[in-house]
């Protein structure tokens, strides 16, 4: 009885001994009926809020302050950015599918969703890593002004949130698979996928340097067919198996990676449609890049 | 767990660490939160005596006008490295040991929420602070000032890599200050003993919530500032070059936007300790107590909306003074009812005048006298004559020194008993106590006169004929007056170890959960947990008659609460009987978070991974690759192991 | 004992909890399950907006896809907003509502906010109006004041 003492090994321990039941239950057994790692998890993105609060504000203090180009209208893509916007949307959507039927018992599907969610986090870098290449050829660099330098920092420092999601997620996601044929489809799903999203990107941005077109298309095709190879073991796997991660953790992830989404509809509205709107500084087009 | 092993075996990158109970790789794997504490007071307490070196031989330079004891350029450095190692690597720390201690302790816990994490932060404290005074050995410390202003640190005017090591370790420290906020946060709301509602936790505990909350908002602020710079430094960016239109201006608001709650962060641990043991010394509660609670709440609220008053000279115009003019003195409100409260408290008490009460009155009385000379500098005409000189440094002393050292003093020798077991010799702490005020004093008070004289702070040497010889004399004397109180203290540990002079469980007759098991605690620190009925439960437990006196209409027959018994794990005699129980009976069946190498790895592979970034990349990559692989582990080491005997 | 007594005794007296006990131990009632953020509010609308927003069941998946496809629209109504040329000052203040309104939807429905207990919400509202307060005063300070 005694070692429900510690809030903390008291959830430990309800997971134990009811290894079936995935949810979690709706009131802990601590002082503020709150579930510790929740708390946590919470406490630290409020924590997050100041982060990108302050990264953001640094940006809106130097808006229009450049004192050479490129600006934002010259070099901000909206259509293209609409699109990663999107996706990283639909992340959201497809983490919180992940943790219903992960919380349903249905491994299987709850697997595949947490897949979606990483690709789709992956294909938002991809996009990121094109726009930021565009920009370099553009001339913008972080050096070269101040719309550079808060641009830059901020959203890379989304997208370094990003990129440490998608590997919390992956790594999920293979601790969620049981089986070894199974987890040798995921290994290949996600190879494949990455390669292929490394050969569209070298198509694209056109200027990896050692990958030429070529290259990138033979990297993508053989990416792809690799990655529904893969994928194609994780889709008939045993659909009864259980998997071996609690809907807790994956509600944690879920918590930070949906954070990281409402960072990015911040950004997108302050940094990408209010600075594209902003009036080009008087005789712009003599420095303009 | 049971399910996770049955699926899937669980990779474990080094076997766990099994229980030891000495050596030194019991304090590298602990995760138990009193050693963690103990590691935390004793790193600090060292980098107390480096700074307080730093101190000395800075008023050493300063004893005699146009002293040419030590080059301008180490002067510097001094200045810099004792302001942010007195800051950041000891005042805080020695809060972070009390709050590693007690906060448990006083919750009726048995640990904090993620020993793991609490393990992690100290680690990181650890290499963080070794991570900025390794700038001594490799060409030149920081010598920009503690707050480092823009754009003193641009590559053009500090040379060198001393400011960049100023940056990475201050990341560092800022990591392991978060972390352990977060614990603490987590820890406080939720592993309270049954019925211990917010308004009954201890005060210390109140303040401890307060700091935490503030640390965890004001952290990632001058992390931001400090990427900030680094980019500035590392990669040319310009955030703060003017040449390309950025504004060192905003620099000092980001500085100070942190600063601000940050001198809340340092003073607030220390207003917690006094606040308990001012009542227990006076054998009386202490005086409204929510209006201290929501006084120190007030405090870390407004202290968000003062930060411009350390940049009144900066000329951001008349209507931004007035504004932070007006916030800074309403911020002297809550804070005032703070004192005003001590002083209730111990009035018509049945005072005992030993050390730990010495020096908590002492407290009082200098952190007034830093307050009030604080509320001068709201006043921005005031604050342009006082800006930059020695007036500033003699009102941040009285309130860090005076003030938060104090109150941290009055708590060392408050619950030595407590950590240790015996006690310290009450002759050579009132020693210590007298020399140091004295000493204090002779130090700081002239800094008044010779600071409203306009002596600027931060000046290398002075001219003779200023009328600032002697003062600079006194205070030089007072310096080293407090560097042999500090002298008393340590012969004083050594002493009383020596002399191991047995503390009871409850020494002091106190009012709060900690006194109600033996000194030092045993590892899983509660045999039972507590049951709580009423603030300051253990004393109304000791003393029942004062419960009916006071005759507050809520009040209740003492006993065994009505849901204790449900429960199912509180004995008839509540917690009383806990303090003896025969040793090792409780510890029988207590299930303890295990001992795990990540913290430090984890911690090993951050500092690396930062120290790199001023030495080599190729040591960053090293650093993060045993970061990730740290990561790994912990993720994979559930944080307690499952009881022998829970499956197969 | 008179009202004012009471109240006095609630604030000054040394046990007095009564007044400022926040609930929630042990001892006190469990929170009702599934509670929304906004407590248990009365008026009509409120009852309505309680039931498309939640309706006290369990979310489904398909209440999430209708969240996601909401999301999608007020995207596609700010890139809208970006291509015409004619809001002038109604612009900025728009396309922020717009992105609150996304925010809020996030936390609320993915986050799952709107379902957990109400500790969360004040946790995270407590960042998030300390950080738009404080950055609020420090970008007025650069504005307006500074020049």
């Amino acid at each position: 009885m005694r070692k429900k003492d510690l809030a903390q090994a008291h959830t430990a321990s309800t997971a134990q001994a009811h290894p079936a039941a995935h949810e979690a239950p709706a009131h802990e057994d601590t002082s503020t009926g709150l579930n510790t790692r929740k708390l946590l998890m919470w406490t630290f993105l409020a924590s997050d809020v100041m982060f990108f609060g302050s990264l953001i504000a640094a940006y809106l203090i130097y808006r229009n302050q450049s004192l050479v180009g490129p600006y934002p209208p010259e070099v901000l893509d909206i259509p293209i950015t609409s699109i990663s916007t999107f996706v990283l949307l639909m992340s959201s959507l497809s983490m919180v599918l992940a943790l219903h039927y992960i919380k349903a018992g249905e491994s299987r599907t709850g697997r595949l969703w947490i897949l979606a969610t990483a690709a789709l986090g992956s294909v938002f870098l991809c996009f990121q890593v094109y726009e930021f290449n565009a920009f370099v050829h553009e001339g913008l660099t972080p050096r070269t002004n101040l719309f550079g330098t808060t641009f830059f920092t901020l959203t890379g420092f989304h997208g370094a949130h990003v990129t440490f999601g998608v590997a919390w997620l992956l790594a999920m996601a293979i601790v969620a698979t049981p089986g070894r044929r199974e987890r040798m489809g995921l290994l290949l799903g996600v190879g494949g996928f990455y390669t292929a999203a490394v050969g569209a990107l070298a198509i694209f941005a056109g200027s990896i340097p050692p990958l030429d077109n070529a290259v990138g298309l033979v990297m993508f095709l053989a990416g792809s067919v690799i990655a529904i190879a893969g994928s194609y073991n994780l889709i008939t796997a045993d659909k009864a198996q259980k998997t071996p991660i609690s809907s807790l953790d994956l509600e944690i992830s879920g918590l930070y990676w949906h954070f990281v989404d409402i960072v990015w509809i911040v950004i997108f509205t302050v940094i990408y449609l209010i600075s594209a709107s902003d009036p080009l500084p008087v005789g712009a087009a003599l420095h303009g890049g | 767990m049971s399910s996770n092993t049955v699926a899937i075996s669980i990779p474990r990158l080094i076997p766990r660490p099994t229980e030891r109970h000495w050596g030194i790789w019991s304090w590298i794997t602990t995760v138990d939160h009193k050693r963690i504490g103990t590691l935390y007071g004793v790193t600090a307490f060292l980098w107390f005596l480096v700074g307080g070196v730093e101190a000395l031989v800075m008023r050493w330079q300063l004893a005699m006008p146009e002293s040419e004891a030590i080059t301008p350029e180490v002067y510097n450095q001094l200045f810099t490295m004792h302001g942010t190692t007195m800051v950041f690597l000891v005042i805080m720390p020695l809060g972070a040991a009390f709050f590693n201690w007690l906060i448990p302790l006083q919750l009726g816990a048995r640990d904090v929420a993620f020993p793991r994490l609490n393990a992690f932060s100290y680690w990181t404290f650890l290499f963080g602070g070794i991570l900025l005074n390794v700038s001594w050995l490799v060409g030149g410390a920081p010598d920009a000032g503690w707050f480092g202003y823009s754009p003193l640190t641009a590559n053009a005017y500090s040379l060198g890599d001393g400011v960049t090591y100023w940056i990475l370790g201050l990341q560092v420290l800022g990591v392991a200050s978060l972390a352990a906020a977060f614990n603490f946060i987590v820890t406080i709301f939720n592993m309270r003993a049954p019925g211990m509602t917010m308004f009954k936790m201890p005060l210390f505990t109140w303040m401890t919530l307060v700091t935490s909350v503030l640390l965890v908002a004001a952290m990632p602020v001058i992390t931001v500032a400090l990427i900030e710079l680094q980019f500035d430094r590392l990669f040319g960016m310009n955030f703060y070059n003017t040449a390309k239109g950025g504004d060192p201006i905003l620099w000092q608001h980001m500085f100070w936007l942190f600063g601000h709650p940050e001198v809340y962060i340092l003073i607030l641990p220390a207003m917690g300790i006094v606040s308990e043991v001012l009542p227990t010394f006076s054998k009386k509660p202490l005086y409204g107590y929510p209006f201290v609670v929501f006084s120190g709440i007030t405090i870390g609220f407004l202290g968000w909306f003062v930060w411009s008053h350390h940049m009144f000279t900066v000329g951001l115009g008349p209507a931004a003074n007035t504004a932070f003019t007006i916030s800074t003195m309403l911020i002297a409100v809550p804070t005032g009812v703070k004192i005003f409260n001590w002083l209730a408290t111990i009035w018509k008490g049945h005072i005992t005048l030993n050390t730990p009460m010495l020096f908590s009155l002492g407290f009082i009385a200098m952190f007034t006298i830093g307050g009030l000379s604080g509320v001068t500098h709201a006043s921005p005409p005031t604050d342009a004559q006082q800006q930059d000189t020695y007036y500033i440094v003699a009102h941040f002393h009285y309130v860090l020194f005076g003030g938060a050292m104090f109150g941290i003093f009055s708590g060392i020798y408050y619950w030595w008993p407590k950590m240790t077991g015996h006690f310290l010799n009450e002759r050579f702490g009132k020693v210590h106590f007298f020399l140091m005020l004295i000493g204090f004093n002779l130090t700081f008070a002239p800094m008044h006169w010779i600071g409203l004289d306009g002596m600027p702070r931060r000046v290398y040497t002075y001219a003779e004929g200023m009328g600032w010889d002697d003062a600079n004399l006194a205070a030089t004397a007072g310096a080293f007056l407090i560097a042999l109180s500090v002298l008393i203290f340590m012969i004083n540990v050594l002493y009383s170890r020596l002399k191991k002079e047995k503390a009871a469980a409850d020494p002091w007759d106190a009012r709060t959960l900690e006194w109600t098991i033996p000194s030092p605690p045993p590892e899983h620190n509660f045999d039972q947990i507590p049951v709580v009925k009423h603030r300051d439960d253990f004393w109304y437990k000791k003393h029942p008659e004062l419960l009916h006196e006071e005759g507050h209409d809520t009040a209740k027959p003492l006993g065994v609460p009505h849901g204790a018994q449900a429960d199912g794990h509180h004995s008839e005699g509540g917690y009383g009987a806990a303090a003896h129980a025969p040793a090792g009976h409780g510890g029988a069946g207590v299930h303890l978070p295990g001992l795990s190498y990540y913290p430090i790895i984890i911690s090993i592979g951050l500092a690396l991974a930062f120290g790199g970034l001023v030495s080599t990349i190729v040591l960053s990559a090293i650093g993060g690759a045993i970061m990730v692989w740290g990561l790994l582990g912990w993720a994979f080491e559930p944080a307690t192991e499952p009881a022998p005997g829970a499956h197969h | 004992m008179s009202a004012i007594a009471k109240l006095w005794n609630a604030i000054f007296f040394h046990r007095g909890n009564g007044w400022f006990d926040l609930p929630r131990t042990h001892q006190t009632e469990a929170l009702p399950p599934h509670e929304g953020p906004f407590g248990p509010m009365k008026a009509k609308t409120a009852s309505w907006l309680t039931r498309i927003t939640y309706g006290g069941r369990h979310a489904t998946p398909g209440f999430y896809v209708a969240v996601a496809i909401i999301l999608t629209i007020l995207t596609l109504v700010e890139v809208w907003l970006f291509t015409v040329t004619s809001l002038g000052a109604l612009f900025v203040p728009l396309l922020l509502f717009l992105s609150v309104v996304k925010f809020v939807m996030v936390i609320g429905f993915f986050m799952h906010l709107r379902f957990d207990p109400k500790g969360f919400t004040y946790i995270f509202a407590a960042g998030m109006g300390l950080g738009v307060t404080v950055f609020l005063v420090l970008l007025t300070l650069f504005s307006k004041l500074s020049g």
